[in-house]
């Protein structure tokens, strides 16, 4: 009776992560950004909102996986030339529904390290949780001033399998990205 | 062509060639990639924007040639047209099949993916799904219930021996991994096979939520690992007053592994028919869309190779044309290139070398034709240098040439009349007419060769003609023709005449002037002797006839006195000296009131005899004074004259008289011709003959108002000086000679 009551609750969490984790268009935002310097690394916070399309979640029921990209840069400006690129780091995230288990797993590609979910919006919202992802050793970083940290996720549609690519890039529901969220880089 | 351009054309089709074979891999794997092909599958998006680009080049390429084309075919290139029919042709052949194959692809895509997605067979899946969950329910409870009985056991142990105790009760319970939670989900403790992993696995936060002895199952994926059996017991432990709390004990359970393998592949077959059947639409789109590439790119490629096959088949068909336009417009250098040896380029070489032979036929005709014009710009200048007059006659007497000399001599011009029969046209011209009249006979007749001597009259008074004709073979297939050569021996005849007469002159002094001085003599001595003896009467007689005798010898002394001034030939003295001062002086002795004498003296120089120059002035106006007017009038002029390389001096004395008869304008000049009572008939004649001796020539002719007019023409080596001020006294001497 406990299984089948937890079914109903997972089934109404699905239904509940339907609706308030699925726009018609889907929404990717970034929060809030912030560094802090920790044993001579530079961290970084930040807290990203990810709704998914519709489409999006139908696929990711019908076993499509899903790879959602963190995109962070660093970045030194400089009067005389273009802003310099210090560290370019790509947090990697694969998204996918477990059938049998009726679970969503979600694969951190960096590490390999996985966590499963019962809840769509559970698993989004641990996505957009990041907690001191280390960013660059502070020996890179001078003590002038201009360095600026620029993240922005989006759903990366090269790794949709390819019949869907097509379709993808020429549909709105599929250009899920977030603005460019620029932070000072400080300890 | 030179080697640059055709470098650039084989390199231009080497590289759309390339172009072809690249768009084809592209294509090929695009198709390897749909078919679920790991390989590609980060070039899928690459290679259909590449694909697109490359179709875009071909189009934009056959575009050019389209319009390269139009344009060849709006300024009328040959071949132009026969290329867009050849085009066309090939295109129309080639789509055809094309969009058979490519519709029907199409159709057949389309109800073969329909047809693989069965309702019953994603049916069958979803339960299968259920089938093994189900079968994975006892494991499940009993991994539950396993998990609340160690949770009992760990009701009174403190945090502190937890890790002792979980190892001790998963090595019991056969669990793959126990951990201890607090109530907000702190890692107490941990025990777990895989001594690799220092965390346990992952607890969704949901499940900390959980209430109070409220506990949870659930199967448990790990990747790489394979399928677990997660349960979760909250209970209340109870260690000591001080240790007692809400804990969380999690196990992890392994599921046997050919159930874990069969749920897997259960699993596996069940998501990829799900993804296929979700991306069942999007494949439809994606074969298409790979479909329509390879449609297109089938299209295009033959459209181009249409373009390139034309014009390798049209290439040696227009240069024939225009390899024949050229010949046409007498290009007879024209070679075309020979490109390929099938039957195109037979003709191509038969078309080589007929130019080849035509120019060569040409190149003879030019040689003759140079070498023919050159014998006839010889002939034109030896005609034209000559003296004597020449014309030739086609075959119906039609003048076909003519020069200088026989324009001189006839006095006309002959190049109007070329071209026209000269019989015919001789009327209207006086000279012309007694020419053809005299040599009709021999026109018309067959002989080959003859002579004739004819008599002209013309403005520049008797001409005779001496006329040598001969009958010309048919050279130009215009039948026979003649030419005549004729001379003016008019001036040859009067010399010889003139000779003739000075020669009687001398005999006639020689023979007669000598036998009168005698006969004079004796007649004086007769008279002297006998006349005072005679008686009167016989006296009378003898005085009479004695004074005939002496006046008769002094006539005949005074005739053979001119006969011999006539026949003399002093040696004349040349200088140069103003002829219109010569004639004013010598006109001035006749101004009297009865005689009107026009001036129009021009001033001029000649280099002459001034005495027999005066003498020449005289006669020639005593013969206009005697001309028979009653109130004479004379019109003096004298003139400059250029003609071709002869510059002359012109005398021209016209008088008022009646004129002469047209015999007496031919003889008037010989001795003894005279159409006066009185006169030795020599003034005239010795006028000439001085004239002659000065280098010049004279003639009479009658004046068209009336009247006749002596012409004097001596050569001048000076023109008159640009100064120099004409001397018309026509009114002066008017009124001098009226007054």
């Amino acid at each position: 009776m406990k299984r089948t009551r937890w079914l109903s609750i997972l089934t109404g969490s699905l239904m509940l992560s339907l609706v308030c984790f699925a726009s018609p268009d889907g929404q990717f935002a970034v929060v809030q950004a912030s560094t802090r310097l920790v044993e001579q690394v530079y961290l970084l916070d930040a807290e990203l909102t990810y709704e998914l399309s519709e489409e999006s979640i139908n696929a990711l029921h019908n076993a499509v996986p899903l790879t959602l990209v963190l995109h962070i840069e660093v970045r030194h400006a400089r009067w005389y030339l273009w802003d310099e690129k210090i560290a370019d780091i790509n947090q990697r995230y694969e998204l996918k529904y477990h059938s049998l288990s009726e679970r969503y797993l979600l694969t951190h590609l960096n590490t390999g390290l996985y966590e499963s979910f019962f809840r769509l919006s559970t698993a989004l919202r641990a996505m957009g949780k990041v907690r001191a992802l280390p960013l660059l050793d502070k020996p890179l970083v001078n003590a002038e001033p201009g360095y600026s940290v620029r993240l922005n996720s989006y759903l990366d549609i090269e790794s949709l399998p390819a019949p869907l690519r097509p379709v993808a890039y020429f549909s709105k529901e599929w250009r899920l990205a977030s603005e460019v969220y620029v932070c000072p880089l400080k300890p | 062509m030179s080697i640059k351009a055709m470098i650039w054309k084989h390199l231009r089709m080497w590289l759309t060639l390339l172009l072809f074979v690249t768009l084809l891999t592209c294509l090929l794997i695009l198709a390897d990639v749909l078919e679920d092909s790991a390989r590609f599958q980060q070039l899928y998006s690459p290679l259909l924007v590449f694909s697109s680009l490359g179709l875009i080049i071909i189009i934009a390429l056959i575009l050019l040639n389209a319009y390269d084309l139009l344009r060849q075919v709006r300024s009328g290139r040959p071949g132009a047209r026969l290329t867009v029919r050849l085009v066309i042709l090939f295109v129309v052949l080639a789509i055809t099949p094309v969009l058979l194959v490519y519709y029907f692809s199409l159709e057949f895509l389309n109800q073969r993916l329909e047809n693989w997605f069965d309702t019953q067979i994603e049916q069958s899946l979803s339960s299968a799904l259920v089938l093994s969950r189900t079968s994975l329910d006892t494991g499940m409870r009993e991994a539950l219930d396993k998990t609340q009985k160690l949770s009992a056991q760990m009701v009174l142990i403190s945090d502190e021996l937890a890790p002792l105790e979980l190892n001790s009760l998963r090595e019991q319970s056969g669990a793959a991994e126990l951990s201890l939670l607090s109530a907000g989900g702190q890692i107490i403790a941990v025990s777990s096979t895989d001594t690799a992993s220092l965390l346990p696995s992952h607890v969704d936060p949901t499940l900390l939520l959980l209430r109070q002895q409220d506990s949870h199952v659930s199967l448990h994926p790990i990747p790489e690992r394979g399928l677990y059996i997660q349960a979760l017991v909250r209970y209340n432990f109870n260690a000591s007053l001080q240790e007692s709390g809400e804990r969380l004990l999690t196990a992890l359970y392994s599921v046997p592994e050919h159930i874990s393998e069969l749920a897997a592949e259960v699993e596996s077959r069940a998501n990829a028919y799900k993804q296929l059947a979700y991306l069942r639409n999007s494949l439809k789109v994606s074969f298409t869309l790979v479909l329509s590439l390879v449609m297109l790119l089938s299209i295009f490629g033959t459209t181009w190779a249409a373009f390139a096959a034309a014009r390798l088949l049209v290439r040696p068909i227009r240069n024939l044309i225009e390899g024949t336009r050229a010949v046409a417009a007498g290009d007879y250098d024209k070679q075309l290139p020979l490109s390929t040896l099938d039957e195109l380029g037979i003709l191509v070489e038969s078309f080589n070398t007929m130019t080849r032979r035509i120019r060569k036929a040409r190149d003879e005709v030019k040689h003759s034709q140079q070498r023919a014009d050159a014998q006839l710009a010889y002939l034109e200048i030896v005609l034209e240098r000559m003296s004597s007059g020449v014309l030739s006659l086609d075959n119906d007497l039609q003048l076909r040439t003519s020069n200088n000399a026989a324009e001189q001599i006839l006095g006309m011009s002959l190049v109007p009349l070329r071209g026209q029969c000269l019989l015919t046209v001789c009327t209207d011209y006086p000279p012309l007419a007694a020419l053809c009249q005299g040599l009709e006979s021999y026109l018309n007749d067959e002989a080959t060769d003859w002579q004739k001597q004819i008599t002209l009259f013309g403005v520049n008074g008797r001409k005779v003609l001496l006329c040598r004709g001969a009958r010309l073979p048919n050279l130009d297939g215009q039948g026979p023709g003649h030419v005549m050569v004729f001379d003016n021996i008019t001036t040859l005849i009067q010399a010889e005449r003139d000779a003739a007469w000075g020669e009687v002159a001398r005999r006639l002094a020689h023979e007669i002037k000598n036998p009168l001085t005698p006969i004079r003599l004796s007649a004086e001595r007769l008279r002297h002797k006998y006349l005072p003896t005679f008686p009167d009467k016989e006296a009378q007689t003898l005085d009479r006839m004695t004074h005939t005798i002496i006046q008769q010898v002094d006539a005949m002394k005074e005739m053979v006195d001119a006969f011999s001034n006539y026949a003399r030939s002093p040696q004349i003295n040349l200088q140069a000296l103003a002829f219109h001062h010569v004639v004013r002086e010598v006109l001035d002795l006749y101004q009297t009131d009865h005689i009107l004498i026009e001036r129009d003296l021009e001033p001029v120089e000649v280099e002459a005899d001034a005495g027999r120059l005066r003498q020449v002035l005289h006669n020639l106006i005593k013969n206009a004074l005697e001309a028979g007017a009653e109130e004479p009038q004379l019109h003096v002029s004298t003139h400059y004259r250029e003609e071709a390389n002869l510059n002359y001096v012109e005398l021209r004395i016209r008088d008022n008289g009646p004129g002469l008869s047209e015999e007496m304008l031919g003889k008037i000049f010989e001795p003894y011709v005279t159409t006066k009572t009185k006169g030795t008939g020599l003034g005239l004649a010795i006028v000439k003959k001085i004239v002659e001796e000065h280098g010049g020539m004279v003639w009479m002719e009658n004046n068209p108002e009336g009247g006749a007019c002596a012409v004097i023409r001596l050569p001048t080596p000076n023109p008159p000086a640009l100064a120099a001020v004409p001397e018309t006294t026509a009114e002066p001497c008017f009124n001098s000679a009226t007054s």
